[in-house]
């Protein structure tokens, strides 16, 4: 039974029920109004009838007796009141033995009137007061008979209208019950029903709440029961239904997250890299096998997650990290700058990092990966390397001197002995020790600049003095050559770097491009703000860089052809200076159209 | 200027070759050494009067000998060559006493005027008023461009007070002059050392380590010079 036919149902049933109480009351009140009806009708007339009689029946014997002057007209008057109270008695015949009393009246009337009749005429033969005792008798009796049928009369109709009085009673009392039995107990039934009712429906509706506020808690395995055969049960069954689809679905999302995570870690645990995973709290979610070589013994719990301060106290990183999540973009750091020694390994070890947010699709980061790279054999091998080049760059100034000195006092002493083409040789041989020297000196810088033993005096530097003064170095040199070198001057915000370091980038280009730029050529400088830096470029007319070399040309020792000299270093210290500055350096160059060295320096 | 006695010491026997070439016509004798045993052998024999001292040695180190030096030779003038070329090293020989430094590879030229400005110079120390007019006859000569003879000046200053902020200074100047940045250093960095309140040397260092080099050159005056020689 639908929900709806049992609500129906029940309301139906006290519905009728209703009907039915007010109908048995119809029933019961009519009988009691004809049952009042009645009294007025049947006795209460007939009472006053009789009462009528009796008063006129005194009246009559008071006259009679008194025997005035018009008894006549007197007796007259009260003998119609009489009769009409009679006739309305008579009229009025409505109970049982009532007709036989009336009659008996009458007739007795009718012959106290005969009597009266009789005396009145004898009454004048019989003086007044003188009734003589036969008659006197004879009256007595008339009138006590007539009195005592009236009496009789209004008795019966007494009693009559208290017997009716009480059926009036009983009929009411029974009108109530008939009412209110019934009555209650439909109240009652109905209050049963509705309770019922209420609770039929709020239970399941209750219970249905309380498992959606479960399932919202991600408790998907509540299931409600489904008995009752109505719309709640329908409902109770859909949203089973419901709850299966979305625990199977979970179910799958789950076993898919699990591959994916399983994969994601299989990956993770096979890299080289050491990786930490870190929260937007920088809590340390994740951390591989590699980094955990790396760090040395960190415990990595899952409850409370280590902060990335307590397993990498290292501020720089921690800082980048900090920063790449507030500002959800990783700031780009040359790779010198993000080198770290391990804390508390011994022996000492070094790793390089580097830092990537992970996004959801909002774009907003939600984390970061750090990757670590274990760059101590790196180290060991640069360090190796720099003080090799140092070594060997001490040690080649001895030979060296020894050379130099040899071709100097060979030349003082032999100068007036030798022909042009042997004092050319000698010419040579002074040009290429010059070359050798610088070499010498160049190695050396960029080995102290690569191994950091040149630390980089940072202030504030406006271009425009550097530049003048650059300018002022090369004016000889270019006028021998007839080389125009020209300053585009522009408005330039203050650089932050170390302004000998970067006077000498523009000295190697410089002369760079004064090597290779033919007579009457070009040479331009020029500077411009991108946003928070300033690309500065050094370009020529020159013939260009062949392509195969542009690529290759800020390495160490190569020399595109055609160079006048040079050691084949100042393009690479020129790298290293503006690498350490946290800028970059390239060159675009077209064959025939000259070259353009661009460097970019940070503005203060 | 009278000839001296030069000694050579140096473990490279190419580096005494040609530096006692570069030197014979300005030596009355030349001694070599390849050892800081045989320097000490040879101190022992002859008088040397100037010696030209390597820092390196395979059985020890040059600037324990300058120290030495300063106690048991005091009147020797030594020029330490060195082929570390930065200016720490020169600086520390310098303070244990050596009169002038050469970074290798440096040329027979070099070599003469470093001998000839320093050796020259001891002989024409003399007196306290003489150290106030050479620094002015120095800055004379280097406003009149004549850079060797200031230097002489000073040298001769230095032979007689080796610890003149004022001489170190003036020759910083000259360096920087002569585009010798490095030596320049070295020696505004004598001056500091030699004095410390000596006001011109430290706003020349100052403004010789910053880039582009903003300021004039500061040549102190005779009151500072009075100052430092008091």
């Amino acid at each position: 039974m639908t929900l709806r036919t049992r609500i129906l149902f029940g309301y139906g049933i006290a519905m009728t029920l209703f009907t039915v109480v007010l109908v048995m009351a119809i029933l019961a009140l009519v009988p009691l109004g004809d049952a009042t009806d009645s009294i007025l009708k049947e006795n209460y007339r007939s009472i006053s009838a009789a009462d009528q009689m009796l008063a006129s029946l005194q009246e009559e014997i008071i006259v009679f007796l008194a025997q005035g002057e018009d008894v006549a007209a007197q007796m007259r008057t009260l003998d119609a009141a009489f009769l009409s109270a009679l006739s309305h008695a008579t009229a009025n015949i409505t109970i049982y033995g009532e007709s036989p009393l009336v009659s008996k009246i009458r007739t007795r009337y009718d012959g106290w009137r005969a009597f009266i009749l009789d005396r009145r005429e004898g009454a004048r033969v019989f003086p007044a007061g003188r009734i003589i005792g036969a008659d006197a008798r004879d009256i007595i009796d008339r009138v006590q008979d007539l009195r005592n049928g009236i009496i009789q009369l209004r008795k019966l109709n007494t009693d009559h209208m208290h017997a009716a009085s009480a059926e009036a009673k009983r009929l009411a009392d029974r009108a109530v019950l008939i009412t209110v039995i019934p009555g209650f107990s439909g109240l009652t039934l109905i209050l049963l029903f509705s309770l019922v009712l209420s609770r039929r429906l709020v239970h399941p509706i209750r219970a249905m709440s309380e498992a959606a506020r479960e399932i919202s808690a991600g408790k998907l395995e509540i299931r409600l029961p489904e008995n009752p055969n109505d719309e709640l049960g329908e409902l109770a069954r859909e949203f089973n239904r419901m709850s299966v689809e979305l625990q199977r679905f979970r179910d799958l999302n789950i076993e898919e997250v699990i591959a994916a995570r399983k994969q994601s870690d299989a990956v993770l645990s096979s890299i080289d890299d050491g990786i930490v995973l870190i929260d937007t709290d920088m809590n340390a979610t994740q951390v591989n096998p590699a980094a955990i070589r790396l760090l040395g013994d960190i415990a990595i719990q899952p409850h409370p997650l280590p902060t990335l301060q307590r397993i990498l106290p290292v501020a720089e990183l921690n800082d980048a990290v900090r920063s790449a999540l507030v500002d959800g973009i990783v700031m780009e750091q040359p790779d010198e700058q993000r080198i770290f020694q391990v804390p508390r390994s011994d022996p000492k070890r070094y790793c390089q990092y580097s830092v990537e947010l992970i996004r959801n699709p909002e774009d907003v980061p939600i984390g970061a990966v750090i990757v670590l790279r274990d760059v101590t054999r790196l180290k060991e091998v640069e360090h190796l390397k720099s003080e090799f080049v140092m070594a060997a760059s001490h040690e080649l100034r001895t030979p060296l001197t020894s050379i130099g000195m040899s071709i100097e006092l060979l030349n003082e002493s032999l100068s007036e002995f030798l022909t042009d083409r042997t004092r050319g040789l000698i010419g040579t041989a002074r040009e290429e020790l010059v070359r050798l020297r610088t070499l010498v000196s160049d190695l050396l810088d960029l080995s102290k600049i690569e191994s950091g033993r040149i630390t980089m005096v940072f202030e504030e530097v406006s271009l425009n003095p550097l530049v003048e003064r650059i300018l002022a170095i090369f004016r000889s040199q270019c006028e021998a050559k007839n080389v125009s070198l020209h300053w585009v001057e522009n408005e330039i915000p203050p650089l932050r770097a170390d302004a000998s370091k970067i006077a000498l980038v523009l000295t190697n280009l410089v002369s760079n491009a004064l090597r290779y730029v033919p007579d009457n050529g070009n040479i331009w400088i020029d500077a411009h703000v991108f946003g928070q830096s300033v690309h500065i470029r050094v370009r020529d007319d020159g013939p260009g860089i062949p392509r195969e070399y542009q690529s290759r040309i800020f390495e160490r020792f190569m020399q595109a052809p055609g160079s006048g000299g040079g050691s084949g270093l100042g393009l690479a210290i020129s790298k290293e200076i503006v690498k350490a500055h946290g800028g970059i350096i390239w060159v675009e160059s077209d064959p025939d159209a000259g070259s353009c060295f661009t460097f970019t320096l940070p503005t203060s | 200027m009278k000839r001296p006695v030069i000694l050579i010491a140096d473990d490279e026997h190419n580096i005494r070759e040609t530096v006692s070439q570069a030197l014979e016509n300005m030596a009355s004798n030349i001694l070599l050494a390849g050892s800081i045993a045989e320097i000490w052998s040879i101190l022992e024999k002859e008088a040397v009067e100037v010696l030209f001292l390597d820092l390196r040695f395979p059985d020890g180190d040059g600037q324990d000998v300058l120290r030495s030096l300063h106690v048991t030779h005091p009147q020797i003038v030594v020029i330490v060559m060195t082929a570390f070329g930065d200016i720490e090293s020169a600086v520390n020989a310098m303070r244990l006493g050596a009169a002038d430094f050469l970074r290798k590879p440096f040329s027979p030229q070099s070599l003469r005027q470093s001998l000839a400005s320093v050796f020259g110079a001891r002989e024409k120390a003399t007196t306290i008023d003489d150290v106030m007019a050479r620094l002015h006859a120095a800055r004379e000569s280097i406003h009149a461009k004549e850079l060797p003879a200031a230097e002489e000046q000073l040298r001769a200053v230095l032979a007689t007070d080796p610890l003149s902020a004022p001489a170190f200074n003036l020759l910083g100047i000259i360096r920087e002059i002569q585009r010798n940045n490095t030596d320049a250093q070295v020696f505004y960095r004598l001056a500091i050392t030699a004095d410390l309140q000596y006001g011109p040397a430290n706003a020349n260092l100052e403004r010789i380590g910053t880039w582009p080099h903003s300021g004039t050159i500061d040549f102190g005056s005779e009151e500072t010079d009075h100052v430092t020689h008091s």
